[in-house]
């Protein structure tokens, strides 16, 4: 069995207690204004081109069979023609050329997971699944999620939950914390804000919620879209009687701006400044009060 | 974040005190230069054991003292506030200045004439380069030593002349019998430099104000009494300690002179006066930032540039127990309250550390000072006896300068006894034995590696190469501590170092009951990638020929960047927990330490190798052509046993792993350093902090020996907006993402040090 996976964190802190390393799956059905990931959107390889560590050797247009790339005398890229084949980060010498992700076996990254279990141990961490969406690729998360069971280790799955449920129950037995992504309740700024409906995201929550697993929602705070303290008290609202372990308010920023531009897609959110502390301060008192629940700023 | 632990401030005396010595021009004292000549001068013929000391009390007894306001423990090296000493016997080349007199006494004899005289030329063109060589003790004091301050300190230098007589009449030669007068002499010259500032504190408090004059008084009641007789308080300890230290300091020329385990030999004085009631615990702090504050004061080449002055805290006793005390956690509020660059704190790790040291340690290494540096007990401990040093004395161990493992009090190393750059001598392979920066031929011809065959013939040839200059290097080393037994004894020191005194030989001889001389190594990783770049490259896979690589690292990659980017990027490098790259790590790292360790050096101990690069790395790399690991010519080496900058990809755990497997036991009894980097606000929470500690333990328990965590301060980030080539490998996290800094947009850039600030 193999899986898309575009990396694997080693000394990941903040997705879940300790020490942990987490893995990144490919394939998303949101395509949340904000994403940290774009690399994630699709389950197949797509290319990442930095322009300034080019030097322009054109090893990549001699391995291109489609012609994407071209010296002129320039390094041009046409996107378009790219298919993903990967032929031109192979032999493209800087890393200004490379693919996204790529098939994996469960061997080949439980091979790396497992180098880093005394850190684990010491620290109480384990391995989290990430995305992109983990439980678009079920099997593959029960796999690595069994392995890391099987040698002991802590488990978290990270989900923005717009996945049938039965995915939920593939990885359920074998999860010690979901990670699951709140971005709105009002079903009109969820689709402006991913471009889905968020019906399926609550309801799955809530079935999630019932079976007793940890949970940490997370809750991403963007200007222009869930900076809104109406829209926050209708999470609270919607989280109330029914509340996770804790819930984390993931302050905005702009790191993953390098990536759109290595894949030549538009970061809409480029200019958009990280809301302030203070504000993040206030959204965490408005709903420490409607929460029985530990409220953290990330 | 919340600082539970380091609660503690600056003291508003001790803020003036800094204020005022970071505004004061730096100058030059040529007091001790001029004591020096004069006694010199007078003691024509004499034995150089009695000269030395003579001077010595002419330098405690004539040069100019004075007192800051307010301060609480008092002493200085020189004539006044930031002035370096000088030291004409050690060099002339330290000053341009030299009154003509002292030029004209010391042209000709000094240490480091005495040693280049004697260098061949192969030694000293090899030196030019920084292959090998630059010797510390050619052109200085060994330094590099803890002496015994619990000796001064508990005992008093009174004990130390009846010690010193009473080994007279065993003296069976002259040479014996002037060592013992020298201690002597150097004894009572410290008990007259102190009662000087007894009468220049008395002067003083006639016309103080009374409150100052209370204080002033109570500084002559103590230097009337330490460090001639035991000292019965926490000052009295502290005052005792400060002149110990600046006197050793005084009598050579040296860095890295260190205070051993200060947190151990100083708590019983603390502990009993706060019991006692004779003490507060505000006025024991003060007393303690007095002590940093005199340490700070302690300089050689300018303000800000350190001495290496290190302080060890924590460790076992001999049943595995903690030793640690509030005095430990003191010393790490110190280090944030102060942020003084010196002295260092070293916290030793062992299994059974408190957690909340560990934890306050952390916390401390968090305020972006760098320290404590933190050393795993069990490694050094093994090294230290797999080198004959006994169990009890190796328990005792405590850090000198940077990273070097030291048994303090009976322990003269030389452990700065030359440099090796293997990325240098890779070089040299690579060509037949000549300099790629001079075209100097500074090997010996170990064969055209055009005409090996494998990888194994190369090695070979490396070994050969390393075996010759290494060679080279004790040659050095063995000169320069010749001149120091002939020309500077040090009397004063030998007093407080075993078995001098029962031995009745300075330590410049070999009184000492150990010497453990280190040789430092300088781009060990980058040998280790430029190996492992060609093992793949040329003989494996082979998409380079041996002249293609020898062609292009002539040709300082100018006509090749495609190969220069192919080694920059070949994945198996060290540092990436890539068990082959490791291996040759501890490949590459045997050829020295073998060859370092079956030579004995001039004081019945033997050479061992360590990595302490300190700013050696950006000097050697000027000297070092173009490397197979992608280095371009003149360009910094390798910082410690870390991965090359920029080449560790997989994050801190597979950098440290790879670290861990090294053969700390067999090949770095000299000490090594690994530095890691976070940027503040990856460290900002609790539970961030938490796991950075959790971190740094699994690397001990994995075997790692050395870890220095470096959190980056704006200062570094806004220098790296500004010369983005020199932090290619700077990462930065933001909320669990990782992102290099010099990648992101200016804008960006500013976000994250905007983060960093809400940290401080």
């Amino acid at each position: 069995m193999q899986g898309s996976i575009f990396d694997i964190q080693r000394y990941s802190s903040h997705d879940g207690p300790g020490i942990r390393s987490t893995v990144f799956f490919m394939g998303c059905p949101l395509r949340c204004r904000w994403c940290h990931n774009p690399e994630s959107f699709s389950m197949a390889p797509g290319l990442y081109y930095t322009p300034e560590d080019c030097i322009g050797c054109g090893l990549c247009a001699a391995s291109c069979e489609k012609q994407a790339h071209r010296l002129a005398p320039g390094h041009q890229f046409d996107r378009s023609l790219c298919i993903g084949c990967g032929k031109c980060a192979e032999v493209c010498p800087t890393g200004a050329l490379k693919l996204t992700g790529r098939p994996h076996t469960v061997d080949e990254v439980w091979e790396i997971l497992s180098r880093d279990i005394p850190f684990y141990a010491s620290s109480g961490g384990g391995v989290t699944l990430s995305g992109g969406e983990v439980l678009l690729q079920p099997e593959f998360a029960k796999a690595l999620l069994t392995r890391g069971k099987d040698a002991g280790l802590h488990t978290a799955v990270d989900t923005a939950g717009a996945v049938p449920w039965e995915a939920f129950e593939t990885v359920l037995p074998l999860a010690d914390l979901f990670l699951y992504d709140i971005k709105a309740v009002s079903p009109a700024l969820h689709r402006r804000a991913t471009g889905l409906e968020n019906g399926r995201i609550l309801e799955n929550y809530q079935r999630l919620r019932a079976t007793g697993v940890p949970i940490w929602v997370r809750v991403p705070i963007i200007p222009g879209y869930t900076d809104d303290e109406v829209e926050l008290l209708r999470i609270a609202e919607f989280l109330k009687g029914q509340e996770p372990q804790r819930v984390e308010l993931l302050r905005f920023h702009r790191m993953a701006e390098s990536k759109y531009r290595a894949l030549g897609l538009t970061y809409e959110l480029a200019d958009t400044a990280p809301p302030a502390m203070e504000d993040m301060e206030r959204y965490r008192a408005l709903i420490e009060k409607e929460l029985n629940c530990d409220i953290l700023i990330g | 974040m919340t600082m539970t632990r380091c609660g503690r401030e600056m003291t508003p005396r001790i803020q003036k005190l800094k204020d005022e010595f970071f505004q004061t021009p730096f100058g030059c004292c040529f007091e001790r230069a001029w004591a020096l000549t004069r006694s010199y001068q007078k003691t024509e013929g004499e034995s150089v054991a009695l000269r030395r000391a003579k001077g010595f009390y002419e330098i405690l007894t004539t040069v100019p003292l004075y007192l800051r306001p307010n301060e609480l423990l008092v002493g200085s090296r020189s004539s006044g506030l930031a002035k370096r000493t000088t030291y004409p016997e050690y060099t002339l080349a330290s000053n341009r200045d030299w009154p003509e007199e002292i030029e004209g006494y010391w042209r000709g004899k000094t240490v480091l004439e005495a040693s280049r005289e004697v260098f061949t030329d192969a030694i000293r063109d090899n030196d030019a380069e920084m292959t090998c060589g630059y010797v510390t003790g050619t052109g200085t004091g060994f330094g590099h030593l803890i002496v015994d301050y619990e000796k001064a300190i508990r005992r008093g230098f009174r004990a130390i002349i009846e010690e010193a007589e009473a080994g007279l009449p065993a003296a069976e030669t002259q040479k014996e019998r002037d060592f013992l007068q020298s201690v002597i002499i150097t004894s009572q010259a410290i008990i007259a430099w102190a009662n000087r500032y007894a009468d220049l504190a008395e002067a003083e408090a006639a016309t103080a104000e009374p409150a100052r004059a209370k204080e002033l008084l109570e500084i002559v009641r103590i230097c009337r009494k330490v460090p001639e007789y035991p000292a019965e308080t926490f000052h009295e300890a502290l005052q005792a300690f400060v002149f110990t230290h600046l006197a050793v300091h005084i009598e050579q020329y040296g860095w890295s002179i260190s205070a051993g385990r200060f947190d151990q030999y100083i708590y019983p004085f603390y502990a009993r006066d706060l019991e006692e009631g004779r003490m507060t615990e505000d006025e024991a702090w003060e007393l303690l930032l007095s002590l940093w504050m005199k340490f700070m004061e302690n300089v050689h080449d300018g303000i800000g540039a350190t001495l290496f002055q290190n302080f060890t805290i924590g460790g076992q006793d001999a049943d595995g127990n903690d030793m640690s005390n509030p005095l430990s956690h003191l010393c790490l509020d110190a280090i944030a309250a102060t942020r003084f660059i010196q002295p260092a704190v070293t916290l030793r790790w062992h299994q059974n550390i408190d957690p909340d040291l560990w934890a306050h340690a952390m916390e401390v290494i968090a305020q972006g000072m760098g320290m404590p540096a933190l050393f795993h007990d069990d490694v050094i401990m093994a090294e230290l006896e797999a080198n004959g040093v006994s169990h009890e004395d190796a328990l005792n161990y405590a850090i000198v300068g940077c990273v070097e493992p030291a048994v303090p009090g009976k322990e003269q190393a030389m452990t700065a006894g030359g440099h090796l750059n293997p990325t240098k001598v890779l070089e040299l392979t690579l060509t037949n034995g000549k300099s790629l920066t001079t075209g100097k031929q500074l090997g010996i011809e170990t064969g055209d590696p055009t005409t090996f065959s494998n990888f194994e013939e190369f090695f070979a040839a490396y070994t050969k190469q390393m075996q010759y200059i290494a060679g080279l290097n004790l040659q050095a080393a063995q000169i320069a501590s010749e001149s120091q037994m002939r020309l500077v004894p040090c009397p004063f020191t030998s007093s407080l170092l075993d078995n001098c005194i029962a031995r009745r030989k300075d330590m410049v001889d070999g009184g000492t009951k150990y010497s453990l001389s280190g040789v430092c190594i300088i781009g060990a990783t980058n040998a280790v990638d430029g190996m492992m770049n060609i093992k793949r490259l040329v003989y494996e896979k082979k998409r380079y020929t041996m002249q293609q690589v020898i062609t292009a690292l002539q040709e300082n990659f100018e006509n090749d960047e495609i190969m220069r980017q192919v080694m920059l990027h070949q994945p198996d490098r060290f540092g990436n927990d890539v068990q082959e790259a490791d291996e040759m790590a501890n490949r590459v790292y045997a050829v020295h330490a073998e060859f370092n360790s079956m030579h004995a050096d001039s004081r019945g101990g033997h050479y061992t190798s360590g990595v302490w690069p300190v700013n050696t790395h950006v000097a050697s790399g000027h000297h070092t052509g173009a490397s197979p690991d992608g280095r371009k010519s003149g360009t910094p080496l390798v910082d410690g046993v870390g991965a090359v900058q920029g080449i560790d990809v997989h994050g801190p755990t597979a950098l440290l792993r790879s670290v861990a497997s090294l053969n700390n036991v067999e090949h770095w009894a000299g000490g090594n350093t690994c530095n890691i980097k976070f940027s503040a606000s990856a460290v900002r929470t609790e539970n961030a902090l938490e796991n950075m500690g959790r971190l740094a333990e699994t690397f001990m328990r994995l075997g790692g020996q050395e870890l220095q965590i470096n959190v980056v301060d704006n200062a570094t980030l806004l220098d790296a907006q500004e010369h983005p080539e020199n932090y290619q490998d700077l990462v930065v996290r933001v909320a669990g993402y990782s992102a290099y800094f010099t990648r992101l947009s200016r804008d960006v850039q500013n976000e994250v040090i905007s983060r960093n600030t809400q940290d401080v």
